[in-house]
């Protein structure tokens, strides 16, 4: 690696220090700045600025050196993910809730998906192979799905909506990932890519090897996880199953945040000592959401007409999907509770998780929109990151005055 | 029971993606080499634990078994830490060097230096005298004996021999260290040890590069002697030691300022010391010790350093001793057997002999005397540095030298660990296994 590379990943490490000495949200910022730094927004922008798209200090070249610290990070954040859901706790809830966390979410999802391809196929990209466009259209479809509870927990204590709203909106958030996630991983097994000299199977086998590696991985982890509390040995047991995990699923073309979130699903569910492995991946969270949006900056690139028809698209896709799954949700599965039927509204904030999933396909199952996709679904985070608060409160704020 | 296990389904995981995939050189490849290393070396470090043998013997037998030169022998599939796995970890293989020259650096209290520095003195002299000039003769007399040095004669014999008496000095930080931290070892062999592997270190990398400009005049006859080496040595040693108290005081002001991510932050320095230091003819790891010095003694941080190192530094240190165990040439060990042998032994035995002689005249403790010895035998990343050099600059002698090294490299890096274990307890400052104090703790 050259010293000049060394140099520019030493000045993203800085980036990445200060944006996690920032916590998204603790500055003294002009109004105008604000949202920018507390949606953490600020380093895609920053990302956007040192790369291809802006200034090119980082190149193509050197962003792929980047690449193993991306699959570790995308494991990482799935086995984090899987492991928030311990299925006694979750139990508590009843499953009517989550019957409309997976509406809201799926409704999202087809409608953008069904109407991507349609345009893809029909209007911006009809010379690509079918599956290629198949595949961003179902990418942009689970990226749209859920929705990234942090926007809503922090707009708790200042907003206006009423109590029933904000509680709704907790839930749905937290648990409405769920059904992307199970997508991702039927996606990586329908559109296996096909590699020469490897094995090939079924779509259904590939399915069954990512819930297989998920579930051993789990149990791998529940058996050398050390029952000595001793932070050294708890960190090197975590970060070797989910370097082990993501760099196995992405070699076999799978998806590393499906198979390690079973992962940290089957380790939860199972091992006495969960609370210590919550503990050690939680404390690492913020950096590595904050290298993931500087890397989803850097990946940006606006060299394809089309984008600046299929970005607003998407927004508006998505905007509509949340707004008519969570009216779905409402009316079907929340009757008689105070929420508003214009819930989705409150379910437009995005995150890391949204570009983890996008990094995580892009490179295996993508070629000729990678590039397009990502920039699709980053600009869309940055834009329902800024937007989310203001369209939560103008829409679902007025039922608390009245 | 458990470990077994799990240690069985990472195995059966990594033969099943190998056979379903061909193999490549990828992120997805590098990530699972070290998720690999990690797991199984964990494992395999508490079986060695078990045996009473030290943890990065484990580590370093990982290496070796899973390496190119033993699986990798019987069939290349098998090799799991292949060369490719092994060039996709060097980046965090120089990572962890920086980071153990950081902690080695901030390990050194001023006042155990202070407080030993006559045997300090004394120890490296001994050490060094003796080795050098004992494995001098031994190349020289052997020439005729030993097959791998048959044919080197006159002054590439003299420069040869040479070359292996200046690189036979050389020791391991990182294994003392490593050795030091898992047996939470006190005492006065303890304080030596470390300081003299740390001190000797400048000395030697000095003696290097001055042995290094001679034995050109004497390899290749009518080569002009070129002093601008001592500048280069000079700016190397001084530059190195401005630009460690420079991070110092950066790595100071972090933490009173900010004090927040300090684990990432110094991934970040060691990283960037031992990249791009060397383009500009620096030593990051001499700066990287300079500057653990330096935070230790004269900041008030050197706590938050040592303790953020220790938290955080577990999966480097065993990607960096599992990688050496997979860089040492088992090929080069087997071709190379008796000089191999000859040197390790002649290299121990007046090892011991120069830290009994130093210490004997300094007067230090008796169990300095008697057990100090221990500490420097482990041999590992300076020492194939030099080699790798040597092979640079002398193509018609550079590839014995470094093939015999490698094989000398890999008996003391077995050795080295085991016989220093053992030397800590002797002498009465090792503690118990890790597991089996925090055992007794928590009962």
């Amino acid at each position: 690696m050259s010293p000049g590379v060394v140099l520019l990943l030493a000045a993203l490490a800085v980036l990445v220090l200060v944006g996690a000495r920032t916590g998204f949200g603790k500055g003294s910022l002009p109004a105008v700045l604000s949202p920018l730094v507390d949606t953490g927004t600020v380093f895609i922008l920053i990302g956007a600025l040192l790369g291809p798209s802006g200034f090119n200090l980082f190149t193509a070249g050197m962003l792929s050196q980047l690449s193993p610290v991306l699959v570790i990070g995308l494991g990482w954040i799935g086995f984090l993910y899987g492991s928030h859901f311990e299925l006694r706790l979750l139990r508590r809830y009843p499953p009517a809730l989550y019957a409309a966390a997976a509406t809201e979410a799926l409704i999202a999802f087809a409608l953008v998906a069904a109407l991507a391809w349609a345009l893809l196929t029909y209007a911006l990209a009809p010379e690509l192979p079918g599956r290629e466009r198949l595949a961003a259209a179902l990418l942009l479809g689970i990226c749209a799905s859920g929705t990234a509870p942090a926007g809503i927990f922090q707009l708790g204590g200042r907003s206006r909506l009423s109590a029933d709203d904000l509680s709704a909106l907790r839930f749905l958030s937290t648990v409405d990932d769920i059904p992307a996630m199970l997508l991702l991983g039927l996606m990586g097994a329908l559109l296996h890519p096909t590699v020469p000299g490897a094995l090939s199977v079924q779509p259904a086998l590939w399915l069954l090897f990512s819930v297989g590696i998920g579930v051993g991985l789990g149990l791998i982890t529940h058996w050398l996880f050390p029952r000595v509390d001793d932070v050294r040995h708890n960190s090197l047991v975590l970060l070797g199953v989910v370097s082990l995990g993501a760099g196995a699923a992405v070699m076999l073309r799978l998806s590393p945040l499906f198979v390690t979130a079973l992962a940290g699903l089957t380790f939860a569910n199972l091992s006495p000592r969960k609370e210590r492995a919550y503990g050690l991946l939680a404390e690492s969270e913020h950096t590595l959401y904050t290298v993931f949006l500087l890397v989803a900056g850097l990946l940006l690139r606006f060299d394809w007409k089309p984008l600046w028809i299929l970005v607003p698209a998407y927004l508006l896709l998505r905007a509509g999907g949340k707004l008519g799954g969570g009216y779905a949700a409402r009316r079907l599965l929340m009757r008689g509770s105070g929420v508003s039927p214009l819930i989705g509204a409150g379910m437009l904030f995005q995150g890391g998780m949204a570009l983890a999933m996008a990094i995580s396909f892009q490179r295996t199952h993508l070629a000729e929109l990678d590039a397009q996709v990502t920039a699709t679904i980053v600009l869309g985070v940055v834009v329902f990151e800024l937007l989310g608060p203001s369209v939560a409160d103008a829409v679902l704020g007025g039922r608390r005055r009245r | 029971m458990r470990r077994v296990l799990g240690l069985l389904a990472v195995c059966a995981l990594i033969v099943a993606v190998r056979l379903a995939m061909p193999a490549e050189a990828s992120a997805a490849a590098a990530a699972m080499a070290l998720g690999f290393v990690l797991l199984v070396s964990f494992v395999l470090g508490r079986v060695a634990t078990r045996l009473g043998l030290p943890t990065i013997t484990g580590y370093i037998l990982v290496g070796m078994v899973t390496g190119p030169f033993l699986l990798g022998w019987l069939h290349p599939a098998l090799a799991v830490l292949g060369h490719s796995a092994v060039s996709s970890l060097r980046l965090l293989d120089g990572v962890a060097l920086g980071l153990i020259a950081l902690s080695a650096g901030g390990e050194l209290r001023l006042a155990a230096v202070r407080r030993h520095a006559r045997t300090i003195a004394a120890v490296i002299a001994g050490q060094v005298l003796l080795v050098f000039a004992g494995v001098t003769m031994l190349v020289l007399a052997g020439a005729t004996l030993f097959p791998s040095l048959q044919g080197v004669a006159g002054g590439s014999l003299v420069a040869m021999a040479l070359l292996f008496a200046v690189i036979a000095t050389a020791n391991s930080p990182a294994t003392a260290l490593a050795i030091i931290q898992e047996y939470r070892s006190e005492g006065p062999v303890t304080d030596v040890v470390l300081a003299v592997t740390v001190v000797k270190d400048v000395v030697v990398i000095s003696l290097f590069t001055i042995v290094l400009a001679f034995a050109v005049l004497l390899a290749r006859p009518g080569a002009a002697f070129d002093a601008a080496f001592l500048l280069e040595l000079g700016w190397e040693v001084a530059g190195s030691v401005a630009l460690g108290v420079g991070l110092a005081w950066l790595v100071a002001l972090y933490v009173r300022r900010v004090g927040h991510e300090l684990p990432l932050l110094i991934l970040g320095v060691a990283f960037v010391a031992v990249a791009v230091l060397p383009a500009l003819h620096l030593s990051g790891l001499l700066a990287l010790m300079v500057a653990g010095f330096v935070i230790e003694n004269f900041t008030a941080h050197g706590d938050d350093l040592i303790q953020a190192i220790e938290r955080h530094s577990l999966p480097v240190y065993v990607v960096f001793f599992t990688i050496a165990g997979a860089s040492l040439d088992l090929g080069a060990l087997g071709a190379t057997l008796p000089l191999a042998l000859a040197l390790a032994l002649v290299r121990g035995l007046l090892t011991a002999g120069g830290t009994a002689l130093g210490a004997r005249l300094a007067h230090a403790p008796a169990a300095v005397q008697r057990h100090g010895w221990s500490g420097f035998v482990a041999q590992a990343g300076v020492t194939l540095g030099f080699a790798i050099l040597v092979e640079q600059r002398f193509p018609e002698i550079g590839f014995t030298v470094k093939t015999v090294v490698l094989a000398v490299i890999a008996l003391n890096q077995l050795a080295g660990p085991v016989l220093f274990r053992l030397g800590l307890f002797w002498a009465g400052e090792a503690r118990p296994e890790p597991e089996r104090a925090v055992n007794v703790a928590t009962r």
